[in-house]
């Protein structure tokens, strides 16, 4: 019997329609006291109703078009956003890949990056300490880790990025689209580091619009559509879902029920 | 050293950004502060780094800008008022850069949230880390620019005394009073951003209304309305910052001084609350 590593419970999250409240000044003080629970025709539904329990072993593919929400899932269960109404928990702090080298300070050397970055990914300086041959060795860098940053290419930042970000393997991973960066030699030896830490990360959560790697990888799908979760099941259903022919439509379990 | 952070299993489901109540945001900011430390200091080392890239000239630089200030000051004094007393250029430089350390820490705390969106939207930590690591920079930072009034020291023969200690007393009193109330504002600046054109508008106010180019003993002196200004709770710190530096007492009356440090500490205490139960909902309107 595995256990639950990911527990979305009726998670649901509004964004407010508009970034900059045009709204007098006291109004949007007050709405922010209230808890920005109000639902008003000026906030979006971005997630709605979400539930998702997902098992140790398990690597689960999110499906959607673009703005279906499959990336403000990733975030509610990294901890970035907090859901306005249900809960999000995990078993271990998860790490989100998305967009490598946050953080990064172009005056810095690329050792002092690699520290940096590091850090901001939950990892104290001695476990980089540790790490950085590895990092160095894999990114390819090592005559340039003294340089500033600003004289990379951003090919090299994101190699570098990449090397640090995927340094440590985690329990629980979140991929949001970064299967490979940089040019062709890299790309392929960065896919080849992420199929390895897919192998051997305890729970997994990816968002792709590539269905040739997710068939490579998924254990099973969700397909998020509107902030719904609209449908779950291995992956051949869920992407016949998403063209729009779900296989037995009649079955199709209410998403709250399955499990 | 294992990263326990991501690779130890938990034994039970928690959320990762869990929401504290009002009084309970304190002892979690604080937990977080000391599990965070790496953080902390790698934010302040890369200030640090590139604030003083070119090693000792950078120093230099950065304190010929309070002590050109200082000089327009005590220019500008004198054709108004005649001649100063002969440590007021002392004065002034010291109050240029308490009264910059408190406005860097408030604007750069208002910021913490909407100048660091990016790494806010890719990465969970408690956000609380930007505000709480910029203010320990400009601690830092201050801290080596207070050092340019040794040649006065030396020139006016002003020799070190007990009251020295008050400096750094008075250091953290205004930092506190900075970093709270910029945290407490980071979240409304997330939601309107007026706030920060506001404080840019209060911190240049700030500078003629809190002991800069007057000193509390001069206000004194002058007596009346004027002593209003004592209220002004950045006044005792920054005295204590001068007159520590000087060597004299504090001039001024313990009511007024247990006002200013309850304010400080309250401003601190209170903005670290509204931050902490605040920040989560704020985020997704950045």
């Amino acid at each position: 019997m595995s256990r639950t590593t990911i527990k979305l419970e009726n998670v649901t999250l509004e964004f407010p329609r508009r970034r900059v409240t045009l709204e007098p000044f006291g109004r949007s003080l007050m709405n922010l006291l209230r808890g920005g629970r109000r639902r008003t025709k000026d906030t979006f539904t971005a997630l709605d109703q979400v539930s998702l329990d997902v098992k140790e072993g398990e690597v689960v593919g999110i499906i959607g078009r673009n703005g279906a929400g499959k990336s403000t899932l990733l975030r509610i269960i990294a901890g970035i956003y907090k859901p306005d109404r249900g809960s999000a928990k995990t078993l271990t702090h998860p790490v989100l890949l998305a967009g490598f080298g946050v953080g990064f300070n172009v005056n810095l050397s690329g050792h002092e990056n690699a520290y940096l970055y590091g850090s901001i990914l939950g990892h104290p300086r001695p476990v980089i300490h540790k790490l950085l041959d590895g990092i160095i060795d894999f990114s390819g860098l090592e005559d340039f880790m003294d340089q500033p940053l600003r004289t990379y290419s951003s090919g090299m930042r994101a190699r570098l990025g990449f090397s640090v970000a995927t340094a440590v393997q985690p329990e629980i991973l979140l991929l949001d689209e970064a299967l490979g960066v940089g040019d062709q030699e890299f790309r392929k030896r960065s896919s080849e580091r992420i199929r390895s830490m897919l192998k051997q990360a305890h729970t997994v959560v990816i968002a792709s619009h590539s269905f040739g790697t997710l068939q490579q990888v998924c254990t099973r799908a969700i397909l998020v559509d509107k902030g719904k979760l609209a449908y779950r099941g291995t992956l051949k259903d869920v992407t016949a879902a998403y063209n729009g022919n779900p296989p037995e439509p009649a079955n199709m379990k209410p998403p709250q029920d399955a499990e | 050293m294992p990263d326990e952070l991501h690779t130890v299993p938990g034994t039970e489901l928690t959320e990762p950004n869990p929401s504290t109540s009002l009084v309970g945001g304190l002892g979690k900011m604080w937990r977080d502060v000391q599990r965070y430390q790496y953080l902390i200091a790698n934010f302040v080392r890369r200030d640090l780094r590139v604030k003083y890239r070119n090693s000792l000239l950078g120093y230099f630089w950065s304190l010929l800008d309070p002590l050109l200030l200082s000089g327009v000051f005590v220019v500008l004094f004198t054709i108004v008022a005649g001649k100063p007393q002969k440590l007021y250029p002392l004065w002034v430089t010291i109050g240029v850069l308490s009264w910059g350390y408190f406005g860097t820490i408030l604007q750069q705390s208002i910021a913490s949230l909407t100048g660091n969106e990016g790494t806010i939207n890719s990465i969970y930590f408690p956000r609380c880390l930007f505000g709480i690591a910029s203010a320990s920079s400009n601690l830092v930072m201050t801290s080596m620019n207070l050092l340019v009034a040794v040649p006065f020291m030396l020139y006016f023969k002003i020799l070190p005394t007990g009251y020295l200690l008050m400096v750094p007393l008075g250091l953290i009193l205004l930092g506190m009073l900075a970093l709270g109330a910029g945290l407490a504002l980071a979240c409304l600046e997330a939601v309107n951003r007026d706030v920060g054109h506001l404080a840019t508008i209060v911190v240049r106010a700030g500078l003629y209304l809190s002991p800069v180019l007057w000193t509390v003993e001069m206000a004194q002196a002058k007596g009346g309305a004027i002593n209003y200004l004592l209220l002004n709770p950045a006044a005792v710190p920054m005295t204590m910052i001068r007159n520590g530096i000087t060597g004299h007492k504090l001039p001024i009356s313990p009511g007024q001084i247990a006002w200013s440090v309850a304010c400080c500490v309250v401003t601190f205490v209170v903005g670290a609350m509204i931050f902490q139960r605040f920040e989560a909902r704020v985020i997704k309107k950045l």
